[in-house]
């Protein structure tokens, strides 16, 4: 089965429904990649200043986290032919992620406004990214996607 | 080991109503397709508009905004951490679009739960080439106090 044919539409999502990714275990490559979009600042690029900050250590952006988490979910295709676009997210980074930890990601559907246009609506999800050898979560963020409809 | 002075803005140094623009950024293809390749999500790289242009991921444009504002040097080594953001998308960002992040201080107060560190709430407006607001975002970001420069080791 393609990931194409996981696509969920509109109408095929149902609030509760819960969407699964992951593990996925970081490493240096992910860091590298987070500074290369997201800005190598030293508590992420620098070890020796990070060894003196409450982390202790050089940490993952949480930016980067986020699309690695949003990633784990959209990866199987959830959205491949039915997304037209984002409204909003509202994001929170609770707790640290390190080289090494590995993560997972879930999306549970909070809600669905039908009712937005003829051709799409709202899904209203919250990701949850969570650090597997920490058990803590590292990313808590609520995503309105807009979704089209089954033509 | 060079010994290292921060030279951003302590959290006293914030004055609402100030504002800042970054550098700009034009975003390529290969931006595009690395980034849909390294979080796994092939679909990110196939979003298109209806005239064939590509379509730039809201997860890639959260990252150069952050990116952006760095580059204003604010948070260099006074930077605590990014207490979270809300983000309101109004338009996409296409390959070959050039982006700039224009930030407002909003309000600043002190911490309550860790000493030497203040809150510094802001507006991020994501811009194109064309002076068009992309996405805006509430930031609150800690930052260090000048009062307590040694707050790395306090918390």
């Amino acid at each position: 089965m393609t990931s194409q044919a996981n696509t969920h539409w509109l109408e095929d999502f149902s609030v509760g429904a819960v969407f699964s990714g992951g593990p996925r275990k970081i490493g240096e490559r992910d860091l590298l990649f987070c500074a290369l979009w997201g800005g190598d600042g030293q508590p992420h690029s620098n070890e020796e200043y990070s060894r003196k900050t409450p982390w202790g250590s050089r940490i993952i952006h949480g930016d980067g986290t986020l699309a690695m988490g949003m990633g784990l979910i959209h990866g199987q295709g959830l959205f491949a032919e039915s997304l037209t676009g984002y409204k909003s997210m509202a994001i929170k980074y609770p707790r640290p992620l390190y080289i090494g930890d590995e993560i997972s990601a879930q999306l549970t559907i909070q809600s669905i406004e039908k009712s937005a246009s003829k051709s799409a609506g709202t899904v209203v999800g919250n990701l949850k990214v969570r650090n597997l050898t920490k058990e803590t979560v590292v990313v808590d963020a609520t995503i309105a996607y807009v979704v089209r409809r089954r033509h | 080991m060079p010994e290292f002075k921060p030279t951003g803005l302590y959290f006293e140094d914030y004055v609402p109503g100030e504002e800042r623009l970054s550098p700009g950024r034009t975003i390529t293809s290969a931006d595009i397709d690395m980034f849909a390749e390294w979080i796994g999500d092939p679909h990110s790289a196939t979003e298109r508009a209806a005239d064939g242009r590509r379509i730039v991921s809201v997860a890639m444009l959260v990252n150069l905004t952050d990116a952006l504002f760095q580059r204003l040097g604010c948070v260099e080594g006074t930077g605590y951490c990014n207490l979270g953001w809300t983000w309101e998308f109004r338009r996409p960002v296409y390959e070959w679009d050039t982006v700039w992040v224009r930030t407002r201080w909003n309000h600043t107060r002190p911490s309550k739960s860790i000493p030497g560190v203040g809150i510094v709430n802001m507006t991020l407006t994501l811009l194109n080439q064309s002076d068009e607001e992309i996405a805006s975002a509430d930031w609150n970001v800690m930052m260090l106090s000048r009062k307590n420069r040694q707050a790395w080791r306090a918390a």
